[in-house]
């Protein structure tokens, strides 16, 4: 079976917004892929699509090759961790999974063994209502678990979890991934993924913003940012502009360089024969390259707030 | 379909909501029905043959035990909406229909059995309480659930009772919030009796 998760030209309006616009991607087994955007991006929607929670306006959601309502024992083939209220309180944790296991016919066996790989076996006949959001979360994590699907799809499932819990999720997914599992997951913080992904898909205002490698995207962020102190700022500033670079004086001898690689900065500022006392570069991680991609849509939305304010 | 039938007894099983109303249908019933000879007036002694329905007194519990009926029913849904867990319900049986049937199924196989005991042993418990507010031969012969229409009062209680917790599940499965559903069950079972007390004499006839 061929467990990839696959968007065509996923469409879905919610009154005369468009929540999701003509989303294609696909997501590989063997590793882990970081599904990120800012809040409102669209990325639970998109999540619920795939799940058939929710009706496409137009393209199509395939997990493993089929849409998700035609799987006969879905959690076996998709085990998904949505938002974490998705529990009946007065129940306790080993029924819960209990009936998920009889709905698809997993063999019962199997809730004790997923309890204890998420550690909540001390707490299995315990109803949920006394539950932290990180226990929570944890239940929520072997119900996904429970059919020992090929694919996973989790909906920020670090929420709530302490660092200790965040740690052990990072080794999971990474076991899982190295499984040959399909592993999509789903954060509004960058942070959280990068020492996990391998790879990330980026959505800003429903539609795709990128589909890269952890590496590519770090590597194109790496000279995002530079910033430089010299005693002959305005000489420095003109020199560096003139190459296309994005310049801006952040004090009387500081200044911020944009778009221009490191390397480069340091040649032509040696080669003009200018001093440079300091040299720091900004932007090496991936949370600056998600800054740096969703830029734009954030900028869009100050940009209408500033429109509302001024018609108002 | 016995795969999700049996995700859904397990639900109900383990739901703490629904054995509290299946228990309160049958405390109503059997309640009000050992009570109600102090709750009644015999007409006996005004005339040689009387005219209330003792079968009838001895199953009004069903008027109180519906509202648990109704409660019963909309506790197999409504929480599911509110709680967000309708999600996984439908993540693991993604055929709707099929979940719906099957908590259908199994509400009735819950309520049907503890409704029918439930009326029988109201039935049995008022005969004597009955008997001791002056409802007596010859004016009223005694009464067993032998007699046919006595046994097709009780089991038309208990199919009645299956049938507004049914309705109250279809309700929810609309409106999706168990308040709504239970006022929207209690208006449609109430409705009539209030409508036929406000026409006049006349217009009922």
């Amino acid at each position: 079976m061929d467990a990839t998760i696959e968007t065509h030209g996923l469409t879905r309006r919610f009154g005369s917004t468009l929540a999701i616009d003509d989303l294609s991607f696909r997501v590989r087994p063997g590793r882990v892929t970081g599904f990120v955007g800012p809040n409102g991006a669209g990325k639970t929607t998109t999540l619920h699509l795939i799940l058939g929670l929710a009706a496409a306006d137009a393209g199509t959601a395939l997990v493993a090759g089929r849409r998700y309502r035609e799987l006969s024992w879905p959690l076996t083939v998709v085990g998904a961790l949505l938002n974490a209220g998705s529990i009946h309180p007065g129940r306790t944790a080993r029924d819960h999974l209990l009936w998920l296991a009889q709905s698809n016919r997993i063999a019962v066996g199997r809730v004790d063994e997923v309890l204890r790989l998420v550690g909540l076996s001390s707490a299995a006949g315990r109803p949920t209502r006394g539950f932290s959001l990180g226990m929570r979360q944890r239940l929520g994590l072997a119900a996904a678990l429970l059919g020992d699907p090929p694919v996973l799809i989790l909906d920020e499932p670090g929420n709530g979890l302490d660092p200790e819990g965040i740690q052990w999720l990072r080794a999971l997914l990474r076991s899982l991934a190295d499984e040959g599992r399909t592993v999509f997951v789903s954060s509004h913080l960058m942070s959280e993924l990068e020492a996990t992904a391998d790879h990330v898909i980026a959505i800003g205002h429903g539609r795709l913003l990128a589909d890269a490698s952890v590496d590519e995207l770090i590597a194109s962020a790496a000279d995002f940012r530079t910033e430089l102190r010299t005693p002959d700022a305005s000489g420095v500033m003109a020199l560096l502009a003139a190459d296309g670079a994005i310049v801006s004086a952040t004090g009387r001898d500081t200044v911020i360089v944009e778009g221009l690689a490191t390397g480069r900065i340091v040649e032509l500022v040696s080669r003009a024969g200018m001093t440079l006392e300091a040299l720091t570069q900004h932007g090496s991680s991936l949370e600056d390259a998600y800054f740096r991609l969703t830029r734009g849509t954030l900028e869009h939305d100050s940009a209408r707030l500033g429109d509302l304010e001024t018609r108002s | 379909m016995s795969a999700v039938l049996h995700a859904e007894w397990t639900k109900l099983r383990t739901l703490r909501g629904a054995k509290l109303s299946l228990l309160c249908i049958f405390a109503l019933m059997v309640g009000l029905g050992a009570i109600v000879g102090k709750l009644s007036n015999t007409d006996a002694s005004l005339a040689g043959q009387g005219d209330d329905d003792v079968v009838q007194l001895a199953l009004f519990g069903v008027l109180l035990a519906q509202i648990a009926a109704a409660t019963l029913g909309a506790s197999l849904i409504t929480p599911e909406y509110a709680t967000g867990m309708i999600r996984a319900t439908f993540g693991a049986t993604p055929r709707r229909g099929a979940v719906l049937a099957a908590k259908a199924i199994v509400l009735t196989a819950a309520t049907l059995p503890v409704a029918l005991v439930a009326a029988a042993v109201a039935f049995l418990v008022a005969q004597p309480s009955l008997r001791g507010a002056g409802y007596i031969a010859p004016a009223y012969p005694p009464v067993t659930l032998a007699d046919l229409g006595a046994f097709r009062a009780v089991a038309g209680t208990a199919l009645l009772l299956s049938a507004y917790a049914l309705l109250a599940l279809g309700i929810g499965a609309i409106v999706r919030h168990a308040g709504a559903t239970i006022a929207l069950t209690l208006a449609l079972l109430l409705g009539p009796f209030i409508a036929h007390g406000l026409l006049s004499p006349d217009v009922r006839r």
